[in-house]
């Protein structure tokens, strides 16, 4: 199965990894479990297993589906594409073009993670727009999928140079190495545990798979970074030694969380043991220390031997970021939804949630207002919880890094407790950055960072896009300008504020907006169906509103800072972007009457990436077509206003459109055809 | 960026593009007046030229006609609703009345002053268009990130001989329509575009 195969000219089909079909037995069991356990042990009613029954089925049907699935997939890499065929009773054939592929992600779930296996993850870009599903190859065994990504990025010196040279004199420190023999048996017991270990040290399989897997599954990461991270990581509170280890090493990754979830009966200890790495017999912790110490290694094996993928770390996780994701309203929904599941779960052992609730309340006898706040405050806290919960585990070992690639660079994001995700971003797809703050939480500093690229999904679950978790502004700014990488960081530059029209404009629209509402509730009001009481709302909703507006006005700014272009609004998220001058493809102004009236211009840069339009409103009428032509220099300069000295507003970055400029100069008074055409 | 040095090379090789070059009735009209000023005041140190060429008259019926379809059909379902039920009568007076209005200004006021508001342009280097009419917009985009070029024709614009020219780039949102061409106006333009894009190396974003 390995991806050599694909090398001579017309490669051979290939299956997912065979461990799918495993897994999805292991599933199919597992969904059978509950319902078995509160049938025959706790001796549940019948009537009450129906959510059990529906788990069960639900269970089989998605592992049934899974292992046909797997049965009629093939897929290959040509020179020119990657081909995939699928589907049982609708065949589906899909190639992509290989030059066309702007991202190769991976994730695994637990159970993927269990049986060392990779989902993949092509991107086109196309998803982008026309809602088309991605290129997944669920699943790949671990070290298949990294060469697949190799192959597939161009970064065919991350597989390829160190196989033979650098990688394997590195062998026999390497831990993966070492752990070897413990793999080639693992491998043939077959038993649950046991197939825990080749994941763990997937390396091994590639020992044994070939000699071109050997290094790049372990080690593309391993060595640098991993070393990277451990001088860090010492700073860094407890969680992330283990999490830290984790990511470090593919192979070693696994290890760890076996070892913290599955515990010391799982013989994890012993398989560390023959492992040759020497490690107390307890779980967790001696775990992190081994893999700490894999990734000492493969750091030191690293540096001494290729630093060929260097890697900066830009960020790591900080466990008090979850403040910031606890907060809101989102806690009551996420309260909702766990309480609902909570309710069904222990009323198949004949409990009444609500019964339980509204006793305890009785017995407190509080008094109906304090009652009602107290039930607040707790169901607030419960959803906060599993906020917390539901943070860590998504954003467990974050760490957002910078990696040298065959064509550059790009930005790697890994995180995830149980379901990993690696995202790499390509650095030359990149366009700028944008920065969100909620309104309510600005106080606290609270933001969200995403990057402005092109070809990742902005509606995805996985936010691909998104840099950071929510956190405070003060590291979202710094990692941005780590990110882009230019001296006065255009997210941090003082922004040129806004005419006051604009903030006349807003006090008009809120006016006008608490008008338009009331004059539609006129004539229910005269008709007597609607209470008088409700314009008298309207009158305090007024001031509300205004206040809405001056914040509003506020959140204005915008200013061009080396080869960005800088703009910021937004009312409930303030939002501050950074958009690469040379990306912007269309420039649109606006004017409406009132923005007319009170000398006011909105300029809209339109980019392929991202949102795809980054407004800038309410610029001062007079300084808008200068902001703009030196947004996307030289763009405009043929439809300037001849008859005012053009003082060549763009400072164009290098490499822009400045050069194409001169040549045109279609110059407005000149409608002949022939005038475009210099040469 | 690479795409852009490369567009660079592109534009010598579009002899023929010719601006809007096809004779055009309204291409005489001239671009002055309150609507054809571009933002900013006559002071200001640079401000936009409107673009050379405007829509043509048909136009004006083909947007009465639109307005009127869309808003007059609205307010007569609405209508009805109120006529044959009457609780909805207090709610619905406020809405029928703005209807009115709106169904009035859409097909008396807007397509005189679309009229008069929109211009366009294509060089080799960019398409230039001035639309709208109680918001105005000016737009700009270059050739070089040009991705599609269609000529679309509406029923109403069948009848009338019209087409819109829609331009749209690698942004979701950076298209830019040009109403109200003639048909054979607008299949030019797009031919012609579509000839100076195609040769544009890169994809575009």
């Amino acid at each position: 199965m390995s991806s050599d195969d694909t090398r001579p000219s017309e490669p051979t089909w290939q299956r997912l990894n065979h461990r799918v079909i495993w897994v999805d037995l292991l599933w199919s069991l597992l969904a059978l479990t509950p319902g078995a356990v509160a049938l025959f042990v706790v001796g549940a009613k019948p009537s009450n297993l129906v959510p059990w029954a529906i788990v069960a089925a639900l269970g089989l049907f998605g592992a049934g589906s899974d292992m046909l699935r797997w049965t009629f997939t093939r897929y290959r890499v040509t020179d020119q594409e990657v081909q995939r065929r699928t589907g049982v009773f609708v065949r589906r054939y899909r190639a992509v073009r290989r030059d066309r592929i702007r991202s190769v992600d991976t994730h695994a779930r637990l159970r993927h993670r269990i049986a060392g296996l990779r989902v993949v993850t092509i991107g086109a870009g196309q998803q982008l727009t026309t809602g088309q599903s991605a290129f997944v190859l669920d699943a790949l065994a671990a070290p298949e999928a990294t060469l697949l990504r190799a192959t597939l990025m161009g970064e065919s010196e991350v597989p390829a140079p160190r196989t033979p040279a650098e990688e394997f004199p590195q062998a026999p420190e390497n831990p993966a190495a070492q752990h070897g023999p413990v793999d080639g048996s693992a491998q043939g017991l077959g038993e649950v545990g046991a197939r825990l270990g080749p994941e763990n040290a997937s390396p091994q399989g590639l020992g044994e798979a070939g000699a071109p897997h050997g290094p790049e599954n372990g080690s593309p990461q391993g060595p640098g970074e991993a070393g990277a991270r451990l001088g860090s990581e010492d700073a860094s509170p407890q969680g992330l030694g283990e999490a830290g280890a984790r990511l470090g090493s593919e192979n070693a990754s696994p290890q760890g969380l076996v070892g913290a979830s599955r515990g010391p009966e799982n013989g994890s200890p012993q398989r560390l043991g023959k492992g040759g790495v020497r490690v107390g017999p307890e779980d967790g912790s001696a775990q992190v220390g081994e893999a700490g110490v894999a990734g000492a290694r493969g750091g030191g094996g690293g540096e001494g031997g290729a630093p060929r993928e260097r890697v900066t770390v830009l960020a790591r996780l900080r466990p008090w970021w979850v403040v910031y994701n606890v907060v809101g309203v989102w806690a009551y929904a996420m309260a909702a939804g766990l309480l609902w599941g909570l309710y069904w779960f222990v009323s198949t052992f004949g409990i009444d949630l609500w019964d339980v609730a509204t006793g305890l309340a009785d017995r407190a006898s509080l008094g109906p207002v304090a009652t009602a706040v107290v039930a607040f405050v707790a169901v607030g806290v419960f959803g906060a919880a599993g906020m917390a919960v539901s943070f860590f585990t998504t954003n467990w070992g974050l760490e957002l890094a910078r990696v040298a690639t065959a064509s550059g660079s790009a930005l790697r994001t890994r995180r995830g407790l149980f379901t990993t995700r690696e995202v790499n971003r390509d650095e030359a797809r990149m366009r700028g950055i944008l920065i969100r703050e909620p309104l309510l939480w600005r106080w606290a500093g609270m933001s969200d960072t995403q990057v402005i690229t092109t070809g990742l999904q902005l509606y995805s679950m996985a936010e691909p896009a998104t840099i950071l978790p929510r956190g405070p502004v003060g590291v979202a700014r710094a990692v941005s300008a780590a990110v882009l990488g230019v001296e006065p960081s255009p997210l941090t530059v003082p922004l040129t504020r806004h005419p006051r029209a604009a903030l006349r404009r807003r006090l008009w629209w809120a006016t006008l907006l608490t008008a338009v509402i009331a004059a539609f509730l006129a004539a229910p009001v005269l008709a007597g169906v609607v209470p008088p009481l409700v314009l008298w709302c309207l009158l305090g909703l007024w001031p509300l509103t205004l206040l809405l507006a001056v914040a509003a006005y506020r959140s204005l700014g915008h200013t061009v800072s080396g080869a960005y272009v800088v703009a910021r609004s937004g009312l409930v998220s303030r939002s501050t972007s950074a958009l690469r001058r040379d990306a912007v493809s269309t420039i649109a102004l606006r004017e409406s009457i009132l923005q007319r009236r009170l000398g006011l211009t909105t300029v809209s840069t339109m980019t392929a990436a991202g949102w795809g339009v980054y407004a800038t409103p309410d610029l001062d009428a007079h300084e808008a077509v200068s902001f703009a032509s030196t947004a996307a220099p030289g763009l405009l300069d043929p439809f300037l206003e001849p008859s005012t000295p053009t003082p060549q507003p763009s400072t164009p970055t290098p490499d822009t459109q400045a050069p194409e400029l001169p040549e045109p100069s279609p110059k407005p008074t000149n409608p002949s055809p022939d005038g475009a055409d210099p040469g | 960026m690479t795409i852009r040095e490369e567009t660079g090379k592109a534009p010598p090789a579009a002899n023929k593009e010719a601006g809007p070059g096809t004779p055009d009735p309204t291409v005489g009209r001239p671009a002055s007046g309150r609507w054809a000023a571009g933002p900013g005041a006559p002071d200001a140190p640079v401000r936009l030229r409107p673009p050379q060429n405007g829509v043509e008259r048909r136009a004006i019926v083909w947007w009465a006609l639109r307005g009127l379809t869309l808003w007059g059909g609205a307010l007569a379902a609405l209508a009805a609703v109120a006529v044959f039920w009457a609780p909805s009568r207090p709610w619905l007076a406020a809405p029928i009345v703005a209807l009115a209005v709106t169904t009035v200004a859409k097909s008396l006021v807007e397509p005189w002053w679309r009229f008069a508001v929109h211009r366009w342009e294509i060089t080799d280097q960019a398409t230039y268009a001035v639309t709208g009419w109680v918001v105005r917009e000016w737009r700009v985009a270059p050739t070089s990130r040009v991705q599609t070029v269609d000529a679309v024709r509406g029923p109403l614009e069948q009848l009338l001989g019209l087409s819109t020219l829609r331009v749209t780039t690698a942004s979701s949102s950076g298209a830019i329509s040009v109403a109200g061409l003639d048909k054979d106006v607008a299949r030019d333009a797009a031919e012609r575009l579509a000839a100076v894009a195609e040769i544009t190396p890169g994809d575009a974003t």
